[in-house]
């Protein structure tokens, strides 16, 4: 990265940011309220429900908010709050599954793959009951290339693919709607969300504390620090393509799994030039997606509580031809992995030691500016939504 | 052999040299490989390291001829040799035995919630 960048690139901030956005629970509400209730959020894959009547859950414990998204007779999907009508007991209670119609094992009131309430038990000893108005709650839902997404605003400021962009088209160029192999591994970390999406949107700890499973992937005497290829902003969005070391050596095995099949921080290109290992998404607020010509990684980030995160990491890859393909995506597989691992301990240390008090502030640089840049999105959402609501009480 | 108990899984005839490595290394499943990789010692996987490798080329071009979703059954304990040498690989050509011990503190913390297949 040419040094000149960095004045550029001091245009998200310079100055140090205060650790109690990372740690706060107070700011961790303002969250929750304001961004998370507010954006997009992932909520799983289009071909988990291929069929009429397929649909999965999706719960956000730290929002007390379970979603049922499901595929309609009309072929269309469709979200709805997982919450029965008349006592609000949970609806569906499998993660996924197939329905025909949701009977509510409550007191059994039934509704169809569209919501609308169809049978009441006893129908007769209701006062007056409209059942057209005691359907299930929708919400927003959409899909881009089959990753679904799910809005838990009534009324969202923007659709998925507005807020999304440009980044739309550039998904598309690969045909991750086909990649329905997956390999997901997750842990809980003692953690703030926001440290570990951070973790994945900066290549300057890579090549200290990656030093042996990246190694010389993407770290070598023409890139020492491995700074990456470029960055880009797309709104509240942003992204950077991670440099390849053309120079890295496959040991035995990775060699076999490279000839069967591409791997992990191998160059997407023959280009040397344009020799990125991947292109990183981080979309707002709590998903990093990896994408490559082999496969899809995506990073998913879901608060437990304002020192808590389920962390959960999916590789996708096509469907194998062969043992040897296989083969390679089991190497791709385990080195995400193992990489992860090396995260794991370090991540842990990072919430305890910002409340300890011994530092108010963080440091970033300029190649952590994507760190920034999501800081600057989450704390403008938080103003305007209390400008909003500011406005709505002084009517 | 005990009635009822499931035969004992076999290698293709050419591949008869692997067989002392079938029972630890031979398992279904990447979380149980994983598992494998875990529980081993530094001299076990070594030992499976230094006799797969040298046999990479011949397994390969002897599992790419099947279709993956109808492995025979030999071809299928192979199979797994081969996903289980991707483990070990990682445990001594990225890290060595002391760096692999550090690797596997952190690692028993991660779950492994979905897997590529059934192999």
């Amino acid at each position: 990265m040419n040094i000149s960048l960095k004045e550029e690139l001091s245009a998200f901030g310079a100055k140090p940011v205060s650790v109690d956005i990372y740690c706060s629970p107070e700011h961790f509400e303002l969250e929750c309220r304001h961004v998370f209730k507010k954006t997009w959020l992932y909520a799983g894959r289009e071909f988990d429900i291929p069929e009429p009547g397929d649909y999965f859950v999706k719960n956000l414990d730290f929002l007390h908010a379970s979603v049922l998204v499901v595929r309609g007779n009309d072929g269309k999907l469709r979200a709805f709050h997982n919450v029965c009508s008349h006592r609000q007991s949970t609806l569906a209670w499998d993660q996924k599954g197939h329905a025909r119609r949701f009977v509510c094992k409550y007191h059994g009131w039934g509704y169809d793959l569209e919501g609308n309430l169809r049978s009441v038990p006893d129908e007769q000893y209701f006062y007056g009951l409209d059942k057209k108005r005691c359907g299930l709650t929708p919400l927003a839902v959409d899909a881009v290339s089959g990753l679904v997404f799910i809005n838990l605003d009534p009324a969202p400021e923007q659709t998925l693919r507005q807020s999304l962009g440009e980044i739309v088209g550039r998904l598309a160029e690969f045909p991750l709607e086909e990649w329905s192999r997956n390999y997901t591994f997750s842990a809980e970390i003692p953690t703030n969300w926001k440290c570990i999406v951070d973790n994945f949107q900066e290549t300057y700890h890579v090549s200290c504390a990656h030093a042996v499973s990246v190694g010389d992937r993407s770290v070598g005497p023409e890139n020492p620090m491995g700074h990456p290829l470029k960055f880009e902003f797309f709104g509240l969005h942003r992204g950077m393509d991670i440099w390849a070391n053309p120079e890295h050596k496959p040991t035995l095995v990775e060699s076999y799994a490279v000839r069967n099949g591409g791997i992990v921080g191998q160059t997407t290109s023959e280009n040397r030039s344009d020799n990125a290992a991947m292109f990183v998404f981080g979309l707002f607020p709590n998903i990093v997606l990896n994408v490559t010509p082999y496969f899809l990684q995506l990073h998913e980030l879901i608060p437990i509580s304002a020192g808590r995160t389920h962390w959960s990491t999916t590789a996708f890859f096509p469907a194998a031809k062969n043992a040897g393909q296989r083969m390679s995506q089991e190497f791709s597989s385990v080195l995400l992995r193992d990489i992860t691992a090396e995260d794991l301990g370090i991540l842990g240390s990072l919430q305890k030691n910002m409340l300890s008090g011994a530092r108010k502030e963080i440091q970033f640089q300029a190649v952590e500016v994507l760190c920034r840049h999501m800081v600057n999105g989450l704390e403008k959402y938080i103003r305007d939504g209390q400008e909003r609501e500011q406005r709505v009480a002084d009517g | 052999m005990a009635e009822g108990a499931a035969p004992r899984p076999r290698l293709p005839d050419a591949f008869q040299d692997l067989e002392p490595f079938i029972d630890t290394w031979a398992v279904q499943t990447m979380a149980a490989r994983h598992q494998r990789r875990l529980s081993s010692t530094a001299e076990e996987r070594q030992g499976f390291y230094d006799a797969i490798t040298p046999r990479l080329e011949d397994i390969l071009k002897y599992l790419n001829d099947f279709p993956l979703d109808d492995l025979p059954g030999d071809a299928l304990t192979l199979m797994q040799l081969l996903l289980s040498s991707v483990e070990v690989s990682l445990s001594i050509e990225v890290f060595d035995p002391e760096k692999e011990q550090l690797h596997a503190k952190d690692a028993a913390r991660i779950e492994i919630s979905h897997e590529l297949d059934d192999f």
